[in-house]
């Protein structure tokens, strides 16, 4: 069985990390989403949502479930692993005060792959927690330990405030990837990848207009250098990375590749990829960021909409 | 001269001595009992006019203590002497049954200790679990799993280090748990080539392996209780506590407590403070507040909810303790807040207006501003002034603390026993000279006019309340320093910070920590007077047992 994605999502006390994961449950489709938290205290989930209510666990209309592990993140894991079906992915709710890095080390275990870690930032306080004696530390740490960081509460902020708090948090953090959000309304695809979500945002949403994905079909082998290459080149707003691509030498191998803003995993794999194709990748980015990326010599553009490679 | 067929209803205890901590009545000879509580203490004469009694002289030769109250322990100590765990550390310790185990000086002692445990196990695929090893003192080498494996290569092993931060693993329990060098987790040591070497630093990497799980899973059973008990019992203590229950986020601790400490046979009263839920306490201080009071009507004379528990900050010798400047010697980085300071003054504030008595766990010194500036806010919103809310571990409090601690009305619970456990250690590499003389200073706290107890933090340090005074009084360390000459306190203000002013900080002044009329029953039996052997022979002296509520509780030898 593969491994079970798992998903940090951190950031401090306020910040917005329980409205996010409120969102996520939302809006997610097709994909069964375990969403760890530490209580139920602010999970606000619309009634007609929620289909049983057994416990320490809310079960979803849309066959999500949401956890309370009452600091019991192993054993909640554990089980979930073992569970008749389990979950497509895991979501963990990192405490307000909890550095996210430590807890993305439980999606390291057998029966995991850790996937990313989110850090919820609040536009409005950022720079003054960040400077604050006793806790600055820690904030700092929090975002530094971070792949992609959701600048949240980017409403209660004028534009030209929001474009500092950017370009400071580009210089304390470097080569962050940065998307902004309001209410915790993030393209759930920034989570969950390209591939699982139908029709998260309705049209006219502006959350829709966030993000851009291109999709490539990748038309020879590569070597691993030279694919490593390519995804050093990507600006730091390329949220995500997906693919597979056949490699040259061995013969008869594959690369599987996963990037959540910096954090990046390129696994080997036997058998190449099917058919005529030599792979395929797919890149989602904050809107504009793709019109800088140039196509490289071995891709093309995959326009078969309905047929996303990787369903 | 019954006055009828049965027993008579009072029992006269005779002793050597009987020490009161009743200033107004210091010692006796005697002490009459009826319905568990006491009737008075004195000579024989002056209880005669109470009425018929028994006269029981099982302690004519032994010395009579209130029952010592330990005001911060865990159930946990109890978990850890489970059957299928093995105490490994380097000092002698006493389990439930007055089993002496450990003493481990060396790898090598270890490897054939582990060799003799794995003989004596018949199923060749049972874990071998063991904890408390300390490896501190070890020369040499650091344990790995090549050591181990000189025990066995097919039982998978596991041993726990003392600080509960690392674990090491035989080659065996590591492909119990999958581990190879292909896993990813932080914390797992490897050789050079990359592979895993068997030692595994911190819950995410020791989680890995299924003998951690399971010790994990062990010490949430009821027999965590009834083994907790037996070990109190057998070190002269009748109310203890357990600091930071999960009975706020875990229905299944409340029932647990409920049937193992109500029921009549239980040796020892429980005092229990639950933490709240990791994230609620900030959210929903009041909700938490309304929580607790259901708890607290279940009150009953053995089992108490006494109040809740905040962890501010980590621990020094682990360098997670939050410190002012200059903070630790080695220059090390500052520890870790466990709960946003800012944060801190709504929930003291919303517990101290329901009325809850808050203990707040801090280490270093920032930590214990913290605590501080959050209790003297909430009173100037609210004039609760017998709140009593305790400073827990305070190891590192400055007497200028100590000075706003008295006129808030705070109280300590200092963790003496660390002068010997870790005293060289902080000498040495946490915090320097100065400082380390003024850990644990109980005596500031004396003269500055904060009350406080002392404390074995159970199970980080063995529980045991004659060790936590002859700490206190002597504070020498294994290197043979005497770390604060003074911050020494007398033989006597221990027996009180271990006795009455630990009742106190409990709410439990009025009930038990002196043997007084109207008082529960609750003593210590020693062998020997605390307060007149040689200081340095306080922690040596033999303990009978308890007397609770009446009943003779005698240790297990």
């Amino acid at each position: 069985m593969s491994p079970i994605p798992y998903t940090v999502i951190g950031g401090f006390l306020g910040s917005g990390k329980t409205t996010l994961l409120n969102h996520l449950l939302t809006v997610t489709r097709g994909e069964r989403l375990a969403v760890l938290v530490n209580d139920f205290g602010r999970v606000d989930l619309a009634v007609d949502l929620i289909a049983e209510h057994d416990g320490d666990t809310i079960t979803l209309t849309n066959g999500c479930i949401c956890c309370a592990v009452d600091d019991d993140l192993v054993g909640a894991l554990v089980r979930l692993a073992a569970s008749e079906r389990p979950p497509d992915r895991v979501v963990v709710e990192a405490s307000g005060i909890a550095d996210p890095g430590g807890v993305a080390q439980y999606g390291t275990r057998p029966g995991y792959r850790l996937d990313g870690v989110l850090t919820v930032v609040d536009a409005e306080t950022i720079r003054a927690r960040f400077d604050d004696r006793r806790l600055g530390p820690q904030v700092r740490r929090q975002l530094e330990r971070a792949d992609l960081l959701v600048l949240n509460k980017i409403d209660l902020v004028d534009a030209p405030v929001a474009d500092d708090v950017r370009s400071w948090l580009r210089t304390e953090i470097p080569g962050v990837a940065i998307v902004s959000a309001d209410h915790g309304r993030v393209d759930p695809t920034i989570v969950f990848g390209a591939s699982s979500v139908v029709g998260a945002a309705a049209p006219g949403d502006p959350i829709a207009h966030d993000v851009e994905v291109r999709e490539w079909i990748v038309t020879e082998c590569l070597d691993a250098e030279r694919l490593d290459r390519f995804l050093d080149s990507l600006p730091p707003d390329v949220l995500r990375v997906k693919g597979i691509v056949a490699l040259c030498e061995p013969a008869d191998t594959s690369a599987v590749v996963h990037v959540v803003g910096r954090r990046r995993r390129v696994t080997r794999t036997g058998g190449a990829a099917s058919g005529p194709a030599h792979g395929r990748l797919v890149l989602l980015a904050v809107s504009g960021v793709l019109d800088g990326v140039d196509r490289p010599d071995w891709a093309r553009p995959d326009d078969r909409s309905d047929d996303r490679p990787m369903a | 001269m019954p006055h009828d067929a049965t027993e008579p209803a009072i029992t006269i205890f005779a002793a050597r001595k009987i020490v009161t901590m009743n200033p107004s009545n210091p010692e006796g000879t005697h002490v009459a009992v009826r319905d568990g509580r006491v009737l008075g203490v004195g000579s024989i004469d002056e209880l005669e006019p109470w009425g018929p009694y028994r006269l029981d002289t099982t302690f004519a030769d032994h010395v009579i203590v209130p029952g010592f109250v330990e005001a911060h322990s865990h159930i946990l100590e109890g978990g850890l002497w489970r059957d299928g765990l093995h105490y490994v550390g380097f000092h002698r310790r006493t389990g439930p049954a007055g089993e002496v185990r450990g003493g481990i000086h060396s790898i090598d002692e270890l490897v054939d200790h582990l060799r003799t445990l794995d003989a004596a196990m018949p199923d060749p695929d049972e874990h071998l679990i063991c904890w408390g090893l300390d490896p501190l003192y070890f020369p040499g080498d650091r344990l790995a799993a090549s050591h181990l494996d000189r025990v066995s290569t097919t039982r998978p092993i596991l041993v726990v280090h003392a600080s509960f931060h690392l674990a090491t693993a035989n080659s065996a329990m590591l492909a119990a748990g999958g581990v190879t060098a292909e896993t990813e987790t932080e914390g797992i040591a490897r050789d050079d080539s990359g592979a895993p070497n068997g030692e595994l630093q911190e819950m995410s990497a020791m989680t890995l392996v299924p003998g951690m799980m399971a010790l994990l899973a062990s010490l949430a059973h009821e027999e965590s209780y009834e083994r907790f008990g037996r070990l109190a019992a057998n070190a002269g203590i009748t109310t203890a506590t357990d600091l930071g229950s999960a009975a706020l986020v875990n229905r299944t601790a409340i029932d647990v407590a409920d049937r193992c400490v109500n029921a009549p046979d239980y040796p020892l009263r429980l005092v229990l403070y639950p933490v709240p839920g990791r994230s609620g306490a900030a959210r929903d201080p009041g909700g938490v507040a309304e929580r607790f009071a259901e708890l607290q009507a279940t009150n009953t004379d053995k089992l108490r909810y006494g109040g809740i528990k905040l962890v501010l900050d980590g621990s020094i010798q682990g360098y997670t303790a939050v410190m002012n400047w200059p903070g630790y010697i080695g220059g090390q980085p500052n520890g870790l807040w466990q709960v946003d300071p800012a944060a801190l003054d709504g929930i003291v504030a919303a517990l101290h207006e329901a009325g809850i008595n808050v203990h707040l766990h801090a280490n270093g010194d920032d930590a214990v501003d913290a605590a501080i500036d959050a209790v003297d806010r909430a009173l100037r919103r609210h004039a609760w002034l017998d709140h009593r809310h305790t400073v827990q571990h305070c190891q590192l409090t400055t007497s200028a603390q100590y000075r706003r601690m008295a006129r808030l009305g705070m109280c300590a619970n200092i963790f003496s026993n660390h002068l010997w456990y870790w005293g060289d250690q902080h000498y040495e590499s946490t915090v320097g000279p100065e400082r380390a003389n003024r850990m644990e200073s109980c005596a500031t706290a004396k003269r500055e006019g904060v009350r406080f107890a002392l404390h074995s933090d159970a199970a980080v340090t063995p529980i045991g309340q004659l060790h936590t005074m002859w700490c206190a009084v002597n504070r020498v360390t294994p290197s043979g320093r005497v770390l604060g000459e003074t911050e020494r306190i007398s033989a006597y203000d221990a027996l009180q910070a271990v006795t009455l002013d630990a009742a106190y900080q409990l709410h439990l002044d009025h009930e038990i920590g002196s043997i007084e009329t109207g008082k529960w029953a609750d003593f210590a039996v020693l062998a020997d007077d605390p307060l007149t052997v040689d200081p340095m022979a306080i922690r040596d002296i033999a303990v009978w047992g308890t007397v609770l509520a009446g009943r003779p509780v005698p240790a297990a030898r």
